[in-house]
């Protein structure tokens, strides 16, 4: 099988808005589910993504199209550095984003299955929630009212740990 | 960037799978993780739970750990002597001994002060655990990270810190932590008894064949639950070992005859390193890695310098096994030697601190505690 066949095969994704976007095969196979999907060739034309909307799903395809277009560390071991500190600032402006959708696309390339990706939405979510107190962090990441500590809880934890506090 | 509450309303965030909370809270740093606790109950949980606290540890940083004498104490430093109202004569209140950490993560080297002080002595170190003795001479263990303590019952009283020592070691097998200590008794033997942490009870175990221990010079050092100990302070051929699970004393060769006051056993990665000084401009690395049923010495790599390098103590290695970090007792100051540069560099601290009298201790900020719920493992 020859590189460029499959280099210029198009994919088409559906988000749940029912929005296509057409894709390289190749920014396709950064997500280990539809390698899956393609390797075990249940992949047919389109595959609807029914959880994921078209906002995050483009997000999702920005990155999966820089990461396929940039040489991979194990290809070639003295791969250029300035190709490597390009796709950090890449990643660090990916990463500029609200809460809400940054915790959209963590959920989405979890679902797809895009190793890096997950890395680096939970990298920005520690950052963020780094030095925050409790109750901030229930507020950025819409924390279940349901799943708190009961009061008591809370006093004992915080009473065991109070100079964690200061 | 901000997350405005009309948002909020109209797009329904979705709450992150455990898998993913688990793989967040991983990347923060124990101090933080405490506060973490109090987010909500699956955060608790989590954070509390066995597999949590086993993989946040094995990414901890290593560290050191070394008691100095603070003579301004942080206003909000907690003692682990009970009754330390009365300052003695020989310890006052404003010089107390307090325990401190050098961190490596940076090139430069920053000290920071736990402020937990009362101690007498750190005698050995464990997966984030520590085996002290306070001022009152009670024993004790300690996770300085998140100031969980337990008093031990005594041991046999030896009257001379030279006439003992103590490995503190986790038995992945029976999950527990053991506290294994030898000494030269009235009559001049050698003995040893093991305190099994979890039902805190000493029992005598297998006395060390004559001649076996010379000295107490060189601390032990557990690897994947074996304790490791160089047997004489210089000019010895042999390690003794003892596999927690078995309880015994086994002799086993050293690759090479050790002949210098300066070289050491080191852990790195669940393995244990020889170090040893081969001529004033050489230093040999030495693995010890299982080949079927025996254990094998394997060369891992040798520093070669082009001045006299006989006075550098290894003291340490790097989480990445990238550096072995020496400290040097005559210019009181620390060395690093970077593996894979082959480059010897002087270490800048960012504090004025006296190495020439320290004993340091290898060490872990992790959540460690004796008595999880679960198995610990």
């Amino acid at each position: 099988m020859s590189t460029s066949s499959s280099s210029s095969k198009k994919i088409v994704l559906k988000s749940a808005d029912n929005e296509t976007f057409e894709i390289d095969e190749i920014v396709a196979l950064e997500s280990q589910a539809i390698k899956n999907m393609i390797e075990d060739e249940c992949a047919d034309n389109v595959i609807p993504l029914g959880n994921i909307d078209s906002k995050t799903l483009s997000k999702i395809i920005e990155y999966c199209k820089k990461h396929a277009e940039s040489p991979k560390k194990d290809d070639n071991a003295d791969i250029d550095e300035k190709a490597v500190e390009d796709l950090k600032s890449f990643d660090a402006e990916f990463a500029k984003v609200d809460m809400p959708l940054i915790q959209d696309i963590l959920m989405a390339a979890n679902f797809l299955n895009i190793d890096n990706l997950i890395g680096l939405m939970c990298r920005t979510i520690a950052d963020r929630i780094k030095g925050k107190t409790p109750e901030e962090i229930r507020k950025i990441l819409n924390i279940n009212k349901n799943d708190l500590l009961s009061p008591e809880q809370e006093a004992k934890a915080r009473e065991e740990n109070s100079w964690a506090f200061d | 960037m901000s997350d405005s509450p009309e948002k909020r309303c109209a797009h329904e965030v979705a709450i992150l799978p455990y898998d993913i909370i688990f793989k967040i809270l991983l990347l923060l740093p124990t101090n933080e993780l405490l506060k973490l606790m109090l987010v909500c109950k699956l955060w608790h949980k989590l954070i509390k739970s066995p597999n949590f606290v086993e993989a946040h540890m094995s990414r901890c940083e290593a560290v050191l750990t070394f008691l100095e004498y603070f003579t301004e104490p942080h206003p909000n430093t907690f003692s682990i002597v009970t009754n330390n109202d009365q300052p003695t004569l020989f310890e006052p209140l404003s010089r107390k001994l307090q325990m401190c950490l050098l961190d490596f993560k940076d090139k430069n080297i920053k000290i920071s002060g736990l402020n937990i002080s009362g101690f007498r002595d750190i005698l050995a170190t464990c997966h984030g655990l520590v085996l002290v003795k306070n001022e009152a001479n009670v024993l004790l263990v300690l996770n300085p990270t998140t100031r969980k303590l337990l008093p031990l019952k005594p041991g046999t009283i030896v009257r001379h810190s030279r006439d003992e020592s103590y490995g503190f070691v986790f038995s992945h097998h029976t999950k527990e932590y053991k506290i294994v200590h030898i000494f030269r008794d009235k009559s001049n033997h050698i003995d040893s008894e093991i305190l099994n942490v979890k039902n805190m009870s000493w029992k005598g175990c297998n006395v060390p064949s004559s001649g076996l221990f010379r000295d107490f010079d060189h601390k032990p050092v557990a690897a994947s639950g074996v304790l490791y100990w160089l047997p004489q302070s210089h000019e010895v051929s042999y390690i003794v070992s003892m596999d927690i699970n078995e309880e015994k004393f086994v002799r086993k060769d050293l690759p090479v005859n050790s002949s210098g006051l300066n070289d050491r056993l080191v852990e790195n990665g669940g393995l244990l390193n020889f170090v040893a000084h081969m001529t004033v401009y050489r230093i040999q690395l030495w693995a010890l890695k299982r080949d079927g049923y025996e254990d094998k010495w394997v060369k891992s790599f040798t520093v070669n310098m082009d001045y006299n390098i006989t006075d550098l103590v290894p003291v340490l290695m790097t989480k990445e096994s990238r550096r072995l970090i020496f400290m040097m007792f005559d210019d009181e100051q620390l060395y690093e030697y970077d593996i894979e540069d082959e480059e010897m560099e002087q270490v800048l601290v960012d504090r004025n601190i006296d190495f020439s009298a320290k004993i340091m201790f290898p060490h872990m900020s992790t959540l460690a505690s004796w008595d999880n719920s679960g198995p610990l493992w």
